[in-house]
């Protein structure tokens, strides 16, 4: 599509939330007291050293896994307990975190929990496999507080076996427009456990690095950021913010024009060939792997393959009608894509019946 | 979904506008426009009160009749703005219908022709140009229902205009849009809608019609029709950072346009 001139992010989004972030304002739940980074106080008390599992915490985990497989949220106890782990884990990875071979790189998950049950079905097991998960598990579906529980609880169990990085939905502003604040709201009667999850987004790594080979991250490149190494030197513990790189670095999108040009999400950029061909050499990569844009095969081929994006949420917002992928990579970097298609058939129980919107 | 509903409702005030302005002889000539499947839509407000040339015809079901009769028969603002006279809704529990000098509300099965082709020989006179609205009506109808309702409107205004707007299910070969729509409308509210898939392409569905048509989806209407100014306003009111699936839904709702005239001077 054109891109046209824009309306900055910041505006469009402050304007809509300041009433919802307003503390005054009458009938509103005294939950979002201070949406304040921090207010949840999970990372209160970090470690200076990542989290050594014992017996105790690790049957802990086990029964967390066990019960957010049956798509049953955890109490808010536990989800305190699981976030305060989380931070002690993801608070010593880089921003540029190293993964190694073999691996499985997957996109947008979008609290279609049930998907995510399938995409594990099909990619193998996690620890069995090791994956890599690219942003945007919230917002959207119906479940994002199963989907970003299960994962966290699976980072934190599996610590070198799964890598979950930041997407530009894992933010305190998009999530109170897309559906997370909504949901948490709804699921436990306050903001509490969205608090959580927001102040550990915080945390979450923005971009990996496979091999020495995949840059993989959210959105795409930033024309403030010319080497991985830039990449490094971010302060990345804090809110996505309006511009600059980190936020880039979650928003941005490939386009067939060269050079950089001005994103219609009113976030980030759009980056041409030449842009990915030269950031590809100078870091000596041989692809670029996001997501963050729906595309109906699943994957996208984009810029002669210097750059893939994966969407890993079949059939996106129960109406799109897209394949989802994952795309695993061997340990002799070999690529190869998996697609599959929803889960849950119709008719099946498990499944929410609320109708997706249409206009009618 | 604030955007779509947005661009369904100035699509089709927008077309009736232009239509009303640069298609007729002249602004003062008589003009009838009828609602078919008109539902609660207020649209004949403001036209009524912008165009003074203009005579409304909604027509629906009966239940539907009767409550917005009520709601209209009830509110001093639209009982004036409508010229509504007569009872009083303490006189009587509900309205079956509004017949005021330029504006009728009336009980009608549009799909059963023993029903409507009277009531349009009685309230609308075929020789005056004449604008049929079908905002998501059509795609509810069997196709031969579908079908007959045309040919019958085509077959009594010999001068006319037909706005419609629907979903269509899409025809690319790894569109599964329109099936997945039927399944989720079918399953959660008994909603069927049987010629999604039969007339699942701009023209498929423009062919439909008689006449000449212009056909364009909802998508094309946002990238084309909107002024950036317009864009940039949509954009302040509702922060939008999903363009693709914007996208594939735009991509599924139509406005289709079709005049015809079947005057014997031409």
């Amino acid at each position: 599509m054109d891109v046209d001139t824009d309306v900055p992010m910041h505006d469009a989004v402050e304007d809509q939330l300041d009433p919802t972030l307003d503390e005054e304002a009458p009938g509103f739940d005294n939950g979002l007291t201070s949406s304040s980074p921090g207010a949840s106080g999970i990372a209160d008390n970090k470690s200076t050293k990542p989290v050594e599992l014992t017996g105790s915490s690790i049957g802990q985990l086990d029964a967390w896994l066990e019960k957010l497989s049956q798509c049953q949220c955890l109490s808010e106890e536990d989800v305190a307990k699981l976030c305060k782990m989380a931070v002690d884990v993801l608070q010593f990875e880089d921003n540029v975190q190293p993964v190694s071979v073999p691996v499985t790189i997957c996109g947008d998950v979008h609290g279609q929990f049930h998907d995510l049950i399938e995409l594990f079905k099909i990619g193998g097991p996690c620890p069995d496999t090791n994956y890599l998960f690219m942003g945007d598990y919230v917002d959207r579906g119906y479940y994002s507080v199963e989907t970003v529980s299960y994962l966290v609880a699976l980072k934190v169990r599996y610590p070198s076996r799964i890598t979950i990085l930041r997407g530009n939905h894992e933010s305190r502003q998009i999530t109170q427009v897309y559906g997370f604040y909504d949901e948490c709201l709804r699921k436990y009667g306050s903001a509490n456990v969205w608090k959580m999850f927001t102040d550990l987004f915080d945390y979450f790594p923005i971009t990996a690095l496979v091999d020495n080979k995949i840059f993989c991250l959210h959105g795409g490149l930033s024309p403030m950021i010319e080497t991985v190494d830039q990449v490094r030197e971010l302060n990345r513990i804090q809110e996505v913010p309006h511009e600059g790189p980190m936020c880039d670095l979650l928003w941005s999108d490939p386009d067939d024009r060269g050079g950089w040009g001005i994103s219609p999400r009113g976030a980030g950029f759009t980056f041409g060939q030449d842009i990915s061909e030269q950031f590809n050499h100078t870091n000596d990569l041989s692809l670029i792997a996001r997501a963050h844009q729906l595309v109906m095969e699943g994957y996208a081929w984009s810029h002669q393959q210097s750059v893939v994006t994966i969407f890993s949420a079949p059939n996106y917002c129960y109406r799109c009608g897209n394949q989802a992928a994952i795309m695993e990579v061997d340990d002799t970097m070999n690529r190869q894509f998996l697609q599959y298609d929803p889960s849950v058939r119709p008719g099946e129980p498990t499944v929410s019946r609320k109708t997706p919107d249409y206009f009618l | 979904m604030n955007y779509g509903t947005y661009l369904r409702t100035v699509s089709i005030d927008l077309k009736l506008a232009h239509w009303l302005k640069n298609e007729l002889g002249s602004a003062h000539d008589k003009v009838q426009v009828i609602n078919l499947g008109c539902g609660s839509d207020l649209r004949m407000l403001s036209f009524l009160a912008s165009y003074s040339n203009i005579e409304w015809i909604d027509l629906d079901y009966e239940e539907v009749v009767t409550f917005k009769a009520t709601i209209l028969q009830n509110n001093a603002k639209f009982r004036a703005a409508l010229r509504i006279e007569g009872k009083r809704p303490e006189d009587s529990p509900s309205f079956e219908n509004v017949i005021t000098g330029r504006y009728k509300l009336l009980p009608c099965n549009i799909i059963d022709n023993e029903q409507l082709t009277p009531i349009l020989r009685q309230y609308s006179n075929s020789d005056v140009p004449t604008v049929i609205l079908t905002e998501c009506v059509l795609c509810y109808l069997d196709e031969t229902k579908a079908s007959d309702l045309i040919t019958t409107i085509t077959n009594i205004y010999k001068d006319g205009y037909w706005i419609s707007y629907d979903p269509i299910g899409g025809s690319g070969s790894n569109d599964r849009f329109g099936s997945i729509m039927q399944d989720n409308l079918r399953e959660s509210r008994q909603l069927n809608m049987p010629t999604l898939m039969v007339f699942n392409s701009e023209d498929k569905y423009k062919d439909r019609f008689p006449g000449t048509s212009y056909i364009e989806t909802m998508w094309d209407y946002y990238q084309n029709q909107l002024d950036e100014a317009e864009r940039q306003r949509l954009k302040t009111l509702q922060f939008l950072d999903e363009i693709e699936e914007l996208q594939v839904i735009f991509s599924h709702y139509v406005i289709c346009c079709t005049s015809w005239n079947f005057k014997p001077s031409h």
